[in-house]
């Protein structure tokens, strides 16, 4: 049983990469719903005029501003904080490894996404969530 | 026995005494000239002891030190368990000489230390070798030490040595290594000893056979004991002659001797001297038998005689008697008037009573002439009354004495100085007199004054010295000319006056052949004295003739160690008289010149080492300041000037914490080391020593526009002869710390050139790995759409697969290309961009639709020297940027030119597309960077630009002002450097 059905946010700038992924999500029914942007402006953009979403897929290698700008963007903005981010890339290099985490990154995904591990994650999050709103689903 | 025999030795040592007062001229002209040599030897002594100090360590203590050092070394090492027999065979047996100093080697008779290596003890000892071993016996209680151990040995030369020996063991791990050792030849020394014991015996054996009366007279008590041969000797028995008073004794005296006993015996009391005398005495029988009278005197704390011990030996019947009164009298009488010494003795009423038979050689009178006469007529007008006042001094008290120095008439040579000791005997039975001893110091008197005024006139050194002693000797001595003169070192055979003196005045130095001349026979050798008829013995000596020579006297002049240096020389135009008196003056000022002279070269050298010093502190690069204890500046050389901008005149003189202070009031270094020295010298100044070394100290001075001092300071204690002192040393280190710099640099770029490889290496992995995902991702999707039957999406799936793969294919290649910049190189040509830039619009000239609108390049950009199909690359790739970001608003312009900044030519393409924001700016350059994503292209084209101007040695950036404002890339090219 699913803890909550999130809204995520995808940013991504390989559109092929965000398709799986989109199609993924849909076909294990994790996502409530999929914003997606492709580059790290307009994340931030979004995440500054919108609705928190209850997820952040975010890729390193992003036009514009890069997906670590972003993350510490957000975990350095109070309103943003609070909301998980999980790092979707193709990239192993353990400079960006510890980079992500060393800016409070809730999770390391190493592309093509595995989803059995995917739904084990957003259970964790899930968690996270509760010990973090109180409510994950508003 | 004992007693006696020591008597008689202590009496012979008397007979040594007064033979020496026969020299007793000599003596004392010996003393004035020591005393003389020492003014000057004193100064020497510094001097030496000054340039010693800084020569000094332990070789040159080795080699200076007059004992043998010695190291003997042992292998294999004795073994301190065995016994003392084993270990001391073995020490004979194994020992070999391994160290040796030249004191060592001169006592074996050897040139060089080296020949004693190798050698063991066996080479040099005498006598078995048990005997050896027997003597080291005591080795271990004495913990292997050997003090003063006596050895006889035997020298390269075979001759026999006594030593006397001081050795130490050397132990490791309880084993003996080694012994140091130090010997001294004792071989004179040890003969000496051996020689007065062998006459001690032989003395004791002959005062046994032969009789001997011994007295001991009590001057306080008057008291006499007599003992010994008496009844051999004398013929009296012993109680009879016990009785006799000593004016009894005196009447038994021979006549002619009575004088001169009692003058002898009163003037030995006066002095408080041993003395002995021979002298005539009647025996019992009415004969005269002759007496060997050895006195010695015993003083009382207070120095005054109060007893005389003698012994009277009979010489009489010894077989060489006639001869030996002979030569008693004659050594008397030679001793009396060598000593031009005489005795008479006045009435109470000053009139000649008596008189030694001496007075005739000393006054010329004879004895009928004077008798009955007023002495005093006979004393200078001058001096009359003096010495009148002087013999009545003594008529006060019986035994009253005094002492002085009158002019007195002699009969042949007018009138001479006399040197009188008066003693009042009117109470003597036999005398009843004033005894006067004269003596004739005319002489001695002359030399005194001359040497007198000689010293006090040459109380100077270095020139004034010899211009000073050439004119007094010329006066004294009355030569017309009187010179000093040496042998310069490059000009041998050749002397040249140090001052010469015409007519008691110093004329100019002249220089002249030492060959023919008189100077030629004296020069390194020996005092020469040619007293008359100079010329015809030099008759090649022209300038004998041109002075008008008649007299010579040249005395050689050597260094201390023996070295001719050069001469000194007087000259006169009459013969020469008063011979002895002009060789010992010019003998005792020979001493003082050659000692001069030496100072001189040691003062010279001295002034030489302490030039070549400062010299050295001036040329030296670090910066050197001495600081006294007080605190001054004494010394600031030319690199502390440099470093501190302070002069050596504003330095030096000054308080070191105000020009401390000036150089660099906010230094925090500077701070500690003038802490530092103030400790130091407060330190100083309480007597207390303080640490050698301090830690250097880095300190760096800002002197403003760029002009940095980086520098290190040591501070550490410099001993002088007077006393400590503070020296600084400071380096400059501006170089090492630039070179650190440096390394920091190298350091980080290479770290940038590594984060940078594995970036590139992240990146390129990354990207690859993109469209792989996409294939792998969208192949997995292709069975679920085969599955539903969605063909449209099976389809737009495909393509997304195929698009992928052209993709990857496309990075490949950028790839590719972007490796091969830096290897394959084209040969850098000169072309000017402007060339280069009309080719490129030329082959993009499909996107303008009129290039004059749109296109303006500047002629005769500068002509460079570089890869031109690169370049040419980098032209293209920057102007299909700017035609790929046009703008929608506006019609696209571009310009490509060149602007001059800071003498570097900076090339420039200019549009007016979208533009770039500002933080945009640098990342633009990165490998696969795109800032729109949907924009064709990998995003390898800036960093292929960027690799392309590196590569040139040149810099590219872009400027903009914003979205839709246009953009600018800069580039700049070193075209001295072509491609690297």
């Amino acid at each position: 049983m699913k803890i909550y059905a999130p809204t995520i946010l995808l940013v991504e700038d390989n559109e092929d990469h965000a398709e799986l992924v989109k199609r993924g999500l849909e076909k294990n029914r994790i996502a409530n719903e999929l914003i997606h942007v492709n580059d790290g402006e307009k994340a931030i953009d979004y995440l500054l005029s919108h609705n928190a979403p209850h997820l952040i897929l975010l890729d390193l290698r992003l036009p514009k501003i890069d997906g670590l700008a972003v993350l510490k963007k957000i975990k350095t903005t109070p309103e943003l904080m609070k909301i998980p981010v999980v790092i979707l890339t193709s990239s192993d290099s353990p400079n960006d490894i510890e980079s992500s985490y060393s800016n409070y990154v809730n999770s390391y995904l190493v592309k093509p996404i595995d989803f059995s591990k995917f739904n084990r994650l957003l259970d964790d999050l899930g968690y996270y969530w509760l010990l973090c709103n109180k409510n994950p689903n508003p | 026995m004992n007693n006696s025999t020591k008597l008689k030795k202590d009496l012979l040592e008397e007979i040594e005494i007064l033979k020496k007062e026969n020299k007793r001229i000599a003596r004392s002209l010996k003393l004035s000239k020591n005393k003389l040599s020492k003014i000057s030897f004193q100064n020497k002594d510094i001097l030496t002891s000054e340039l010693e100090k800084s020569k000094k360590n332990l070789h040159i203590f080795l080699e200076q030190t007059s004992e043998g050092v010695s190291y003997m070394s042992l292998n294999p090492p004795i073994d301190l368990a065995l016994s003392i027999y084993e270990q001391a065979r073995q020490y004979i047996e194994n020992g070999v000489i391994t160290e040796a100093n030249q004191a060592l080697a001169e006592m074996y008779g050897l040139k060089d230390p080296s020949e004693l290596i190798g050698k063991s003890l066996k080479d040099f000892w005498i006598g078995d070798i048990e005997e050896m071993i027997q003597s080291l016996k005591d080795w271990p209680s004495s913990n292997y030490r050997l003090d003063n151990k006596i050895t006889v040995e035997k020298d390269s030369t075979g001759n026999i040595h006594y030593f006397s020996n001081n050795s130490i063991g050397v132990f490791e791990n309880n084993h003996l290594v080694g012994l140091w050792g130090a010997q001294r030849d004792i071989t004179d020394q040890f003969l000496i000893n051996k020689r007065t014991k062998e006459n001690e015996e032989r003395f004791r054996i002959i005062s046994e056979q032969t009789g001997t009366i011994v007295y001991d007279r009590n001057l306080i008590t008057g008291e006499i004991i007599r003992t010994g041969a008496i009844k051999n000797l004398l013929g009296y028995d012993p109680h009879e002659y016990q009785k006799m008073s000593v004016e009894e004794f005196n009447s038994l005296l021979h006549p002619d001797d009575k004088y001169n006993i009692l003058f002898n015996e009163q003037l030995a009391i006066q002095k408080g001297e041993n003395f002995q005398v021979l002298y005539r005495i009647k025996h019992k029988n009415g004969n005269y038998i002759v007496i060997e009278d050895n006195c010695f005197l015993m003083t009382d704390e207070s120095g005054k005689t109060v007893r005389l011990l003698g012994s009277m030996k009979d010489v009489t019947l010894q077989k060489e008697y006639e001869e030996k009164i002979i030569r008693s009298e004659e050594t008397f009488r030679t001793m009396i008037t060598n000593m031009s010494d005489s005795f008479f003795v006045l009435s109470a009423e000053g009139n000649f009573k008596y008189l030694s038979p001496s007075h005739k050689t000393l006054f010329g009178y004879d004895d009928i002439e004077l008798l009955g006469k007023f002495a005093f007529d006979y004393v200078h007008p001058d001096d009359k009354e003096r010495a009148m006042a002087l013999v009545g001094s003594t008529m006060l008290k019986d035994g009253a004495r005094a002492t002085g120095q009158y002019k007195n008439k002699t009969k042949h040579n007018g009138w001479r100085i006399f040197e009188s000791i008066g003693i009042n005997l009117l109470s003597h039975k036999d005398i009843n007199g004033i005894l006067i001893n004269a003596r004739d110091v005319t002489e001695k008197a002359l030399l005194d004054n001359a040497v007198k005024t000689l010293i006090e006139g040459t109380t100077t050194v270095g020139q004034e010295f010899f211009n000073s002693l050439v004119v007094e000797l010329s006066t004294l001595l009355k030569f017309k000319y009187v010179l000093i003169a040496e042998e310069p070192k490059d000009m041998p055979g050749i002397l040249k006056t140090l001052a010469i003196s015409v007519n008691h005045e110093i004329i100019n130095n002249i220089s002249y052949k030492m060959k023919d001349s008189p100077c030629e026979t004296v020069f390194g050798n020996t005092i020469k004295i040619y007293p008359e008829k100079i010329q015809e013995l030099f008759p090649n000596d022209l300038d004998l003739k041109t002075m008008n020579a008649e007299s010579y006297i040249g005395i050689p002049i050597n260094s201390s160690n023996g070295q001719p240096i050069g001469l000194m020389v007087g000259i006169d135009d009459k013969p020469m008289k008063d011979i002895s008196a002009v060789k010992y003056l010019m003998t005792l000022f020979a001493a003082r010149v050659s000692s001069e002279i030496e100072r001189l070269s040691i003062v010279k050298e001295l002034e030489e080492s302490e030039e070549k010093f400062r010299t050295i502190i001036e040329q030296a690069s670090e910066g050197f300041a001495l600081i006294d204890e007080f605190g001054f500046i004494n010394e600031w050389n030319n690199a502390m000037s440099t470093f501190s901008g302070i002069k050596r005149e504003e330095a030096v003189g000054q308080r070191f914490e105000d020009v401390f202070l000036k150089m660099a009031p906010k230094i925090q270094a500077v701070d500690i080391a003038r802490e530092k020295i103030r400790a130091a010298v407060s330190k100083i100044n309480a007597g207390e020593p303080f640490p050698s070394l301090f830690k250097p100290i880095d300190f760096r001075i800002d002197r403003g526009g760029g002009n940095v001092f980086n520098g290190q300071q040591i501070i550490f204690p410099i001993k002088t002869n007077k006393g400590y002192k503070i020296a600084s040393l400071t380096r400059d280190i501006s170089d090492q710390v630039q070179s650190r710099k440096t390394i920091e640099n190298y350091v980080n770029e290479l770290e940038n050139k590594n984060a940078e490889l594995e970036r590139f290496t992240y990146t390129v992995s990354h990207d690859l790995k993109s469209p792989v995902i996409t294939i792998k991702g969208f192949l997995g999707m292709l069975k679920e759409d085969a599955k539903s039957g969605n063909i449209e999406r099976l389809e737009s799936d495909i393509t997304r697969i195929s698009n992928a793969a052209d993709k990857m294919q496309n990075l490949l290649e950028d790839l590719l290309q972007l490796s091969r910049i830096g290897r394959l190189i084209h040969p850098s040509v000169e072309f000017s961009i402007t060339s280069i830039a009309a080719d490129v619009i030329e082959l993009l000239q499909g996107n303008f639709v009129s290039l004059n609108e749109h296109v303006f390049i500047e002629s005769n950009l500068p002509t460079i020297f570089a890869d031109k199909t690169r370049i040419r690359e980098v032209v293209q790739n920057l102007v299909e940027n700017a035609i790929k970001y046009r703008s929608k608003i506006n019609k696209l312009k571009i310009e490509i030119g060149s602007i001059s900044k800071d003498d570097e030519i900076v090339y420039f393409v200019k549009d007016n597309g979208v533009g770039i924001k500002a933080e945009y700016l640098d990342k633009i350059f990165g490998l696969f960077e795109k800032l729109n994503p949907l924009s064709e292209g990998t995003g390898i084209g800036l960093a292929l630009v960027k690799r392309i101007i590196e590569l040139h040695g040149g810099r590219i950036w872009a400027e903009s002002d914003g979205l839709d404002k246009g953009s600018i890339f800069y580039f700049t090219i070193n075209s001295l450097r072509g491609i690297s």
